[in-house]
């Protein structure tokens, strides 16, 4: 392999590293606040649940559904989108909770960055571009899951954990759902 | 600035690459939380007060309705909450904008957020600093990076020391030359023999012969080669009585060729100024005397050498071509005698005037190499029967010497050339590297990182010989970015055909990175682990 090839294949891996080695984001372009913003905003945390179908109905999918986490009840999960969802707990295979937007790809340009200035250190670069990688690649990748509530068949301690991260923590049950406005309007 | 397609080497490239997955090992623990979110019914929460750490208060009321409150208190002798914020509807459309103060009563959850620092940024920041900080010194400052010709480096029982660069001055095909440099330091074990080649430079090295030179040693003493390209055998090597420079006795640095190496600083307004060293030996026994200096050059010639290429910019290349098409015009203006010159030993004559008998000196900061200057009519310059004084003349902050003695020459001998016999790895997949270096028709062509192995065989009693390097070629430098700027070709003829004026000009220059580019200078050598 020559020297181009070598390195061009290993800057790509890098980046691959960085870039896919990070956990994406469900959420709509700027819907999730920033961090230092998430003390004062008022919606719930985005949710995206996956569901398994149900095995008397065989018409039914494997389905993900995302949107503003509302709230839950012992049986259900309320998400908001282009409506209001129900989506029966029982179903629900797979949870994401993300709460806030993630600086993971501004971290992977400036780990790439450093690492590739690094070149300019010569003999200094052994220990350089190991130490840009050793610490860059996990506080990417770190930053990229941080405060992000994930499960593989979620419990009720789960669910738990969540409530207060719902638009609605207190419950639903005083609260007509019929007059909550849908956060995004559904394009045909 | 190093070039991006240096970076991946095959050792280098596989450590970093290695270094990925280990790396992801400790994402988890670097994953933590920034967002703490305390959510209570009001009687139990433990935040009484906003403050820098809570500066917002949520509170949740029964029918989905929500105050965002800052400045925000719990009053428990009214048993309610007091801030100024908003109302919000289930909608989280803002229904009022004032001073609340909300029964507790009210109120089914009190939620508030603490966002802490983030380590990840700190820890980037902190990383940023410490390497940005190598990174601008070699950018400020490219005339200080690396630059050699072929390093040779050869094992000492321990390590690979570096203990020859070729060719230093051959910087174009014209100049091709052959260059030869004791490896007076290595004490092979058997007649095995192994050289490590490597291009640690930005430049391309083309490199027809590097064979090895065995010359028979006398008992007891042993060979210098002499600038002429003589080999001299030497026995009765004594070291100087008395040492003295500008800043005083320097012997112990000069006694031993150990690394400890005597320098001074350039002239801030002439870099071609000189200095004196002084040396006293004790009267030689023999009529036939050679000074032994070992030395190489500070890194003022790398930054002239540079500096010129900077100044040549974007012409470079049609310079050096002029130096191929007209090398009879061009090459005597390039070898002519330095207005740097190199270093002259003098001794004094029938008159009591010191006069040059010889000079020394090789092109390259890199290997120290060991020469041997014969001296003449010893006998009419000894003083008193009892002492001999020398003086070395050379410029100022050009040479770091090593070591200085007086020895006493026999015969002129005439080593044996041994080439290569096998080398590793194979050259560009399927050339032979041996074939290469010992067919003079052909040359082996090196760029940046390429190293390969050169064994040879030495004589059945290679104890009884030594060991020179010597090889022929030439390089050529590549150009950086960083000099485009300076391209200026008055400069480029006052260097030519006014040097006294352009060494005198550059004094200023070279002086703001004196101090630093020594360091800066090594540590950006180009080398993998």
């Amino acid at each position: 392999m020559s020297i181009h090839n070598r390195t061009h294949c290993a800057i790509i891996l890098i980046s691959l590293t960085l870039f896919t080695g990070c956990a994406t984001t469900y959420a709509p372009d700027n819907w999730l606040p920033d961090t230092q913003d998430v003390p004062q905003n008022v919606f719930g945390g985005w949710i995206t649940v996956i569901t398994e179908p149900d095995s008397l109905n065989p018409d039914e999918k494997w389905m993900q559904y995302s949107g503003e986490f509302i709230s839950f009840d012992d049986s259900t999960i309320y998400l908001l989108y282009d409506s209001l969802y129900q989506i029966p707990k029982r179903n629900i295979r797979n949870s994401t909770l993300e709460l806030d937007e993630k600086s993971s790809t501004t971290y992977g340009f400036w780990v790439f960055g450093g690492t590739v200035a690094t070149l300019s250190h010569g003999y200094y670069a052994a220990i350089s571009a190991p130490l840009w990688l050793l610490i860059g690649i996990p506080t990417a990748v770190g930053e990229s899951v941080r405060d992000r509530y994930e499960a593989e068949e979620p419990t009720k301690e789960y669910w738990d954990s969540l409530n207060k991260f719902a638009r609605f923590p207190q419950g639903i049950t005083n609260i007509d759902l019929a007059s909550i406005k849908p956060i995004f309007k559904y394009k045909e | 600035m190093k070039s991006i397609s240096y970076f991946v080497k095959p050792t280098f490239s596989r450590t970093l690459l290695f270094l990925i997955p280990i790396s992801l090992v400790f994402y988890p623990n670097c994953s933590g939380s920034r967002i703490e979110r305390i959510s209570e019914p009001p009687g139990q929460f433990t935040v009484t007060k906003n403050s820098e750490d809570f500066p917002f208060l949520k509170l949740h009321m029964k029918n989905g309705e929500l105050y965002v409150l800052e400045k925000w208190n719990f009053i428990t002798s009214k048993d309610s909450v007091s801030g100024s914020g908003k109302l919000l509807n289930p909608n989280r459309e803002v229904i009022s904008e004032d001073q609340f103060t909300v029964s507790m009563q009210q109120i089914v959850l009190a939620e508030t957020n603490q966002i802490s620092v983030s380590a990840g940024t700190g820890a980037l920041v902190a990383l940023s600093v410490v390497t940005g900080i190598f990174t601008v010194v070699c950018i400020t400052n490219p005339k200080a990076c690396f630059g050699s010709c072929p390093t040779f480096y050869a094992y000492n029982g321990e390590d690979y020391i570096v203990q020859s660069e070729g060719f230093s001055s051959s910087i174009s095909p014209a100049l091709e030359e052959k260059d030869v440099d004791a490896l007076y330091r290595i004490n092979p074990s058997d007649d095995n023999f192994v050289i490590q080649l490597k291009n640690e430079a930005y430049e391309t090295h083309v490199i027809r012969s590097a064979n090895l030179l065995a010359a028979p040693k006398p008992e007891g003493g042993r060979v210098f080669s002499t600038p002429d390209g003589e080999f001299l055998q030497a026995i009765n090597i004594t070291e100087a009585s008395s040492i003295t420079a500008i800043e005083g006795d320097i012997s112990e640095k000069l006694c031993s060729f150990d690394g400890v190496e005597r320098f001074s600083e350039a002239d801030s307004n002439n870099l071609a100024s000189k200095e004196i060293i002084e040396f006293i030996f004790d009267k030689p026994v023999s009529d036939r005397m050679g000074i032994v200096i070992a030395a190489r050059q500070t890194l003022l010639t790398t930054f002239l050498f540079y500096q010129s290429l900077a100044y040549m910019g974007t012409t470079a290349g049609e310079w050096l071509a002029k130096l191929e098409r007209n090398s009879n015009q061009l090459k005597p203006l390039l070898e002519k005698p330095s207005v740097l010159g190199k270093i002259d030993v003098l001794m004094q004559n029938e008159k009591d005037e010191w006069v040059k008998v010889g000079e020394v000196g090789e092109t390259g900061p890199i290997a120290t190499d060991i020469k041997i200057v014969p001296l003449t009519k010893i006998s009419s310059r000894v003083k008193d029967n009892s002492s001999i004084n020398i003086k070395l003349r050379m410029a100022k902050g050009l040479w770091r010497i090593d070591y200085i003695a007086l020895a006493e020459l026999k015969d002129n001998v005439k080593p044996v050339i041994i080439p290569p016999s096998t080398s590793s790895p194979q050259y560009s997949g399927s050339s032979n590297v041996v074939e290469l270096l010992t067919n003079p028709d052909s040359v082996l062509v090196t760029y940046p990182g390429d190293k390969f192995l050169l064994n040879y065989k030495l004589p059945a009693d290679y104890y009884n010989y030594e060991l020179f390097m010597e090889s022929q070629g030439y390089y050529l430098e590549w150009m950086r970015n960083e000099w485009l700027a300076e391209e200026n070709s008055n400069k480029v003829y006052q260097m030519l055909f006014n040097p006294q004026q352009y060494y005198k000009d550059l004094a200023p220059q070279f002086k703001k990175v004196e101090a630093e580019m020594e360091e800066t200078f090594w540590s950006s050598k180009y080398v993998y682990p």
